[in-house]
């Protein structure tokens, strides 16, 4: 094994090939018989016989082809270059029009003898063209001194260690420097901390942030007992112990997962299943387990296929951590190859700015950002990189997919778990199946032209030949696929989503208007000015003879740089987040001049330079903010200090935070004791992406015991569970969740089965470890869910009840007792 | 149920809920009387919270939208686009493809307007001058997953929040026993035409399934399985009383902590979304129970009878929501995508949906409600007049007609055309962007003031887009 980026071979290609514009024996400027020739003999048949499926100005590009431009013709379609360079009379647009080599245009019959011998003329003269037009001017609205003034705003300049203020009014309030920053604040504007929350509201803040799941009874009275004699020191070790749990990287790699819009399926119009996205899931998880240090873990999602490995399950890793930049939305249904490319890029520039840099770079693609000094070019220098990757994010090929792509086979073997090893004789029968279905499609085809060209045709017959085609076509790409899922002996592949980079990377045209019938001149690769000068080392590997590959390791070294003024500081700001509940930038994704100013730069600056110095150690970062001062105050009401900040922007007490829906599902399943804490193998959406029929309307409700992180993730068709409580929007890239209160999560919480089910679960539990009755029961169940004592008002309510119950079983009132407990406020909110 | 100490009082709880009613108040009341008294209730002592009625940034003539969304593509060229030219051409090479093919049905003039409607809308045609025609409508997309996105959220190429969830951020709802959005049958893997997409996640659509044919949609309509209709409205356990004594166990904890946080804008909220959803376990049945409707409103949707039994049902169920202060309403009708068969399955359609719309017409007329309701008919695109397959016509996103009536439009007014064969809008064109611009006019709200900040910038429903077609508005 060499200690090198290796590249691996692809499952069976679809891949498009792009022609490079470059002139070989191509005319130049037509001369004025040429011209007369074009204007007589090509263009009224183009007008007549063409332009209707493709050209830009009928908005239809069939097959991705336009052909009212000369770049149409030589950028050409699905199907390759419509004119070959090489060999003008076997131009694909020639072979077409003769209806030669399985090629046939127009659709509607063949052209004149005559007219197509003018097309033969026209070409192998080297296709004058008169309508190369001129290329439209790029507008500049962002000048290099726009550029040169935008570097000096402060998330662009790089974050400097402050030194903690020492002057304080309550010198024995702060823990750390975190600590003395947020008291210098509240000192300057006269408001004093309130005190610290109660022991259980504090474990129950740490379990749930940390892992996602309540506090269990015995951890409540272990941590009440040792927080009395020892806060801090309890505290800690409560800390420690938590972030040691497999649950950790369960509950911070799901706030990954929304970072970077992980779905298991291509979302918009016609969705397709990724049977494969779940690698890169448990990738995360994993990751934030081994606290994998956060510059790693940057690097191996943009570049892991780039990066040495050791060892083959390291580089297994390091290609399935790529699948960050696979699992975006895609318009499967994208007729103009173009345009879908364009798109995916767009995605990746998008994610990758906004989830590492907290900038978006994607504002600038149709224009010079109206914000920010980003150009319009920097984003094409961008686009250049990913340009010149390959995106493998699979998908069935059949008939409604224009767009299927190949998948990453691993070098380790660690297929989908349902995916069969087949016989020799499993795979004839695939093999004779495979051509009985080709030779179907091949008589479903034939049937459907005839029929189509016969104009008397019955509507009826018309559409029977149109779905028997559909119906042979969709037959023969599954057997297809399950060829292409199996090696040469049968056993399965194991596949995973991700990127790889193309043979002869690129710089991208500019599109002007971002419209990519629009090309203009090429950009040079590079990262975007105004935050990478171009003195600086990183800009300067992209000069030309230094640039081997696409120049996505090269961008994934600069994110993960402590150069780099905000990488550190929008991961920091993110942890804030999670565990204080508002981030010190409260536009977690926008750190750039429309964002939100920061409420305590120095505190943002300090956690960033920590993070660094900690080796991007997360786990550290997490420890250093939960075992503040701060992470412990109680969130009471003050008037005074709401009237002049209801915002909570000074941190004068705890915001409330509202429980996220996986914390909401796992808590009633770990309260009744049925939570399954090992990991699931792979996902529900392996299982059934295997099934062409159920994969279309998969049942994702499904009330399997493990935790919720592992449910499928369908955009449009979201776990109901999970999607009532704001789940994070899956198309999106989501830094905080909504929290909102609506009638359906009430509906929910009153109505739904799953709830009723765990709330018996919870009672039959509390029955059988609380038997001397109702009120035990009852106190019990309150410090499950609350993971407090219940006062006496809540406990005279909950009696009350039982008091006023008609004809109801004792286990059927705590049942209910159990459920309202669920329903009410104090279960839904972190105190 | 004897009120304890630590259960407050009705007049406690009258006082505490800040949107100053609570769901005991209305025990006494039908659900649709404690809707109205609701809403009254909410104006009087300005209800707060996201769904509150807002006011409008200027006075729109429409107070509700009920949206007829017509899938696949209806052919403008068979029933609302009448085109001389393209009869005297008829069987012609077409200029673009194929042959042009005339309608094979007769146009008429309808009414003291005199608009021109095909025959395969008679009773549609009886109520001509209560209809706006936009007959140079187009869009930029050509596929049906797309155009419909676009036709929704102005974009296929981003995920945006739906011109529903728009019109509900921009005016919150009168019913607080309802869901402001209500989308009546949607199509399944059609949550980006009703999603909120970056708004507040209160805005989405709430899907209502009232079923196609069969006994069960039926029963469903009928209320007697609403389960199946919205998930988690009814408790397979508790009767009302039972489920009410543990509503107010569940409010009387909210209200300890809603005592000891005071101003937390989350707790108020659970503690109305508890009163919403209780009264919506109730108003969503009763919405969709028919029983009451007389045999004269049934016959005037075409209910009980085909091929109108299933449309007809939703039409009248859009009424009701309308009625009870519903915002936006929305219903769908599927398979207008006819390349072939165009002489059969044309006519089946339109009979399927003449009456009940011609019905809804009628009916909100008589209600007086035409004038505030602002009823919209249109497919995400219309059809070529040429025929490809002879029987048939393919996609045309270059000129189409869609319609509107009620609520702040011209009646027998007819805007824009095609040109001679109807392939292309060439005059009074009229491009989605304008479209949703009108309708949040109409409704009283300007398009590029009705912003949400999202990432850092501004967004609106037309994006840079969109003119109010002034021509049109009463």
């Amino acid at each position: 094994m060499a200690n090198s980026p290796r590249r691996l071979p692809l499952i069976t290609g679809f891949l498009l090939a792009f022609a490079s514009a470059a002139s070989g024996q191509l005319a130049g400027d037509p001369t004025p018989e040429q011209l007369k020739f074009f204007e007589t003999k090509i263009r009224p048949v183009l007008i007549q016989h063409c332009y209707e499926c493709h050209s830009v100005e009928a908005n239809s590009t069939r097959g991705g082809l336009v052909l009212d431009s000369r770049m149409g013709l030589l950028q050409g379609g699905d199907s390759g270059p419509a004119l070959d360079e090489e060999n003008l009379d076997e131009s694909i647009l020639l072979l077409s029009l003769r209806h030669q080599d399985g090629y046939s245009m127009p659709p509607r019959g063949k052209l004149s003898v005559d007219q197509i011998r003018d097309f033969e003329t026209w070409v192998n003269a080297g296709a004058p063209d008169p309508r190369v037009g001129s290329v439209d001017q790029i507008v500049r609205t962002v000048s290099d001194e726009d550029i040169q003034a935008g570097r000096g705003f402060w998330s662009f300049q790089k974050p400097v260690e402050p030194a903690a203020p020492q002057t304080l009014s309550d010198t024995g309030w702060a823990r750390s420097p975190v600590d003395q920053f947020v008291l210098a604040k509240l000192d300057a504007s006269g408001m004093k901390p309130t005190g610290d929350t109660s022991a259980e509201a504090l474990l129950r803040r740490l379990t749930f942030d940390l892992t996602g799941l309540p506090p269990t009874t015995h951890q409540i009275d272990a941590f009440t007992a040792a927080y009395a004699s020892d806060a801090q020191g309890a505290l800690e070790s409560m800390v420690d112990e938590l972030l040691a749990t497999d649950q950790f990287g369960e509950r911070w790699g799901r706030m990954w997962l929304d970072v970077v819009r992980y779905a298991e399926s291509t979302g918009k119009e016609r969705a397709a299943l990724y049977p494969h996205a779940w690698r890169y899931r448990d990738y995360v998880i994993d990751a934030f387990n081994s606290n994998k240090p956060y510059d790693e873990f940057i690097k191996e999602q943009i570049a892991g296929d780039l990066l040495p490995a050791k060892t083959d399950e390291e580089w297994a890793e390091h290609l399935v951590a790529t699948g960050f930049l696979a699992i975006g939305t895609k318009t499967l249904a994208e007729q103009n190859p173009r345009q879908f490319t364009a798109d995916v890029i767009d995605d990746q520039i998008d994610a990758t700015t906004r989830v590492f840099l907290g900038v978006s770079v994607a504002c600038a693609r149709c224009h010079d950002h109206k914000y920010e000094a980003i150009p319009q070019s920097d984003y094409y220098a961008l686009a250049g990189v990913f340009g010149s990757t390959q995106t493998l994010y699979g998908t069935p090929n059949n008939q409604a997919n224009r767009r299927p792509s190949a998948l990453i086979t691993l070098p380790i073997s660690d297929p989908n778990p349902w995916e069969k090893s087949l016989s020799p004789k499993d795979i004839q029968a695939i093999h004779d199946d495979l051509a009985e279905a080709q030779a179907d499609l091949r008589e479903a085809q034939r049937q459907r032209r005839a029929v189509r060209t016969n104009p008397d045709g019955a509507g009826a017959s018309q559409q029977q030949a149109l779905r028997n085609s559909i119906n042979a076509a969709n037959q023969v790409a599954t057997l297809e696929s399950r060829l292409q899922e199996i090696d040469t002996s049968g056993k399965p592949l194991s596949l995973c989503m991700g990127v790889q980079d193309k043979d002869q990377p690129d710089d991208a045209r500019l599109f002007i208007r971002g419209e990519v019938e629009q090309p203009s001149d090429k950009v040079k690769r590079g990262l975007p000015q105004v935050l990478c000068d171009p003195t600086d080392i990183y800009q300067s590997k992209f000069a030309s003879d230094n640039l081997r590959g696409s120049g996505r390791r090269e961008l994934a070294e600069w994110m993960a740089s402590k150069d780099n003024a905000l990488t550190a500081r929008v991961m920091a700001n993110r942890v804030w987040l999670n565990l204080i509940g508002q981030g010190i930038v409260r536009t977690p994704e926008d750190f750039a001049s429309t964002g939100a100013a920061p409420t305590h730069p120095e505190l943002l600056d300090y956690l960033a330079v920590f993070f660094m110095q900690a080796d991007w150690s997360v786990k550290s970062l997490i420890k250093q903010i939960a075992t503040s001062r701060t992470y412990r105050l109680a969130s009471d009401h003050n008037e005074s200090y709401f009237q002049a900040d209801p915002e909570n922007e000074l941190l004068w007490r705890a915001n409330q935070r509202r429980l996220q829906a996986e914390q909401i599902r796992d808590a009633m399943l770990a309260n009744a004791k049925d939570l399954a804490l090992d990991r699931p193998r792979a996902s529900m959406v392996a299982k059934i992406a295997g099934d062409l029929r159920q994969s279309r309307n998969p049942n994702v409700d499904l009330q399997p015991d493990y935790r919720s992180v592992y449910l499928p993730v369908i955009r449009d068709n979201v776990p109901h569970s999970l999607n009532v409580f704001d789940f994070a929007e899956p198309t999106m890239i989501i830094g905080q969740r909504e929290q909102s209160a609506t009638p359906n999560q009430a509906l929910y919480l009153l109505n739904n089965n799953f709830v009723l089910d765990q709330s018996w679960s919870l009672a039959n539990r509390l029955i059988k470890e609380h038997p001397q009755g109702l009120g035990a029961q009852i106190r019990q169940a309150v410090k499950i869910i609350y993971g407090r004592e219940a006062t006496r008002q809540e406990f005279q309510i909950l009696t009350n009840f039982d008091r006023n119950a008609r004809g109801q079983s004792d286990k059927e009132v705590l049942a209910l007792i159990c459920q309202s407990l669920y329903a009410a406020n104090d279960f839904r909110y972190l105190d | 149920m004897t009120p304890d100490v630590y259960i407050p009082t009705r007049r406690q709880m009258l006082q505490s809920v800040s949107a100053g009613f609570g769901f005991l108040a209305f025990a006494g009341l039908s659900t649709m009387e404690a809707a109205k008294a609701a809403a009254q209730a909410a104006k009087a002592t300005g209800a707060v919270g996201p769904l509150a009625p807002k006011a409008p940034h200027f006075p729109g003539k429409a107070k509700r939208v009920i949206f007829l969304c017509m899938r696949g593509g209806p052919s403008h060229l068979d029933t609302f686009d009448y085109k001389p030219e393209l009869i005297k051409h008829n069987g012609e090479q077409s200029p673009r493809r194929g042959k042009l093919l005339k309608s094979p049905w007769k146009f008429k003039q309808h009414g003291k307007s005199g608009l021109y409607i095909s025959d395969l809308f008679p009773n549609i045609a009886s109520h001509a001058d209560d209809l706006c025609l936009l007959r140079g409508m187009h869009c930029d997309q050509p596929n049906h997953p797309e155009a419909v996105t676009q036709m929704h959220t102005g974009t296929s190429q981003f995920v945006r929040p739906s011109l529903g969830s728009w019109t509900l951020y921009g005016l919150g709802t009168e019913n607080q026993s309802m869901p402001g959005f209500v989308a009546i049958n949607p199509p399944r893997g059609s949550g980006s035409a009703f999603g909120s997409a970056f708004l507040p996640s209160v805005y989405q659509g709430t899907g209502i399934s009232a079923g196609g044919r069969g006994s069960a949609a039926r029963s469903r309509l009928n209320g007697t399985n609403a389960q199946d209709a919205m998930p988690d409205i009814k408790n397979s356990d508790l009767s009302k009383t039972e489920q009410a004594h543990q509503l107010q166990m569940i409010q009387a904890l909210n209200r300890l902590s809603a005592e000891r946080e005071q101003n937390h804008a989350g707790m108020e909220g659970v503690i109305q979304s508890y009163e919403l959803a209780f009264k919506m376990q109730d108003a969503v049945p009763d919405i969709m129970d028919i029983s009451n409707e007389s045999k004269k409103t049934l016959d005037l949707y075409g209910i009980d009878e085909e091929p109108t039994n299933a449309f007809g049902r939703q039409c009248l169920l859009a009424r009701r929501m309308a009625e009870a202060g519903v915002r936006f309403i929305e219903v769908s009708h599927g398979n207008w995508d006819h390349h072939a068969n165009l002489t059969q399955a044309l006519p089946n359609l339109c009979g399927q949906t003449d009456k009940p719309i011609a019905g809804l017409l009628a009916d909100l007329k008589s209600r007086g409600m035409l004038d505030d309701t602002l009823v919209i008919w249109a497919g995400e695109f219309g059809r070529t007049p040429d025929a490809p397959n002879g029987n048939g016509r393919d996609h045309n996103n270059r000129g189409y007609t869609t319609w509107m009536a009620g609520g702040g439009v011209k009646g027998g007014f007819s805007y824009g055309s095609t040109d001679d064969f109807g392939y292309e809008a060439v005059d009074g064109k009229v491009h989605i962007h304008d479209w949703h611009a009108t309708i949040l006019h109409l409704m009283g709200l300007d398009h590029e003031k009705l912003t949400y900040k999202y990432a850092g910038r501004d967004f609106r429903l037309t994006d840079v887009h969109g003119q109010v077609v002034k021509e049109i508005l009463t």
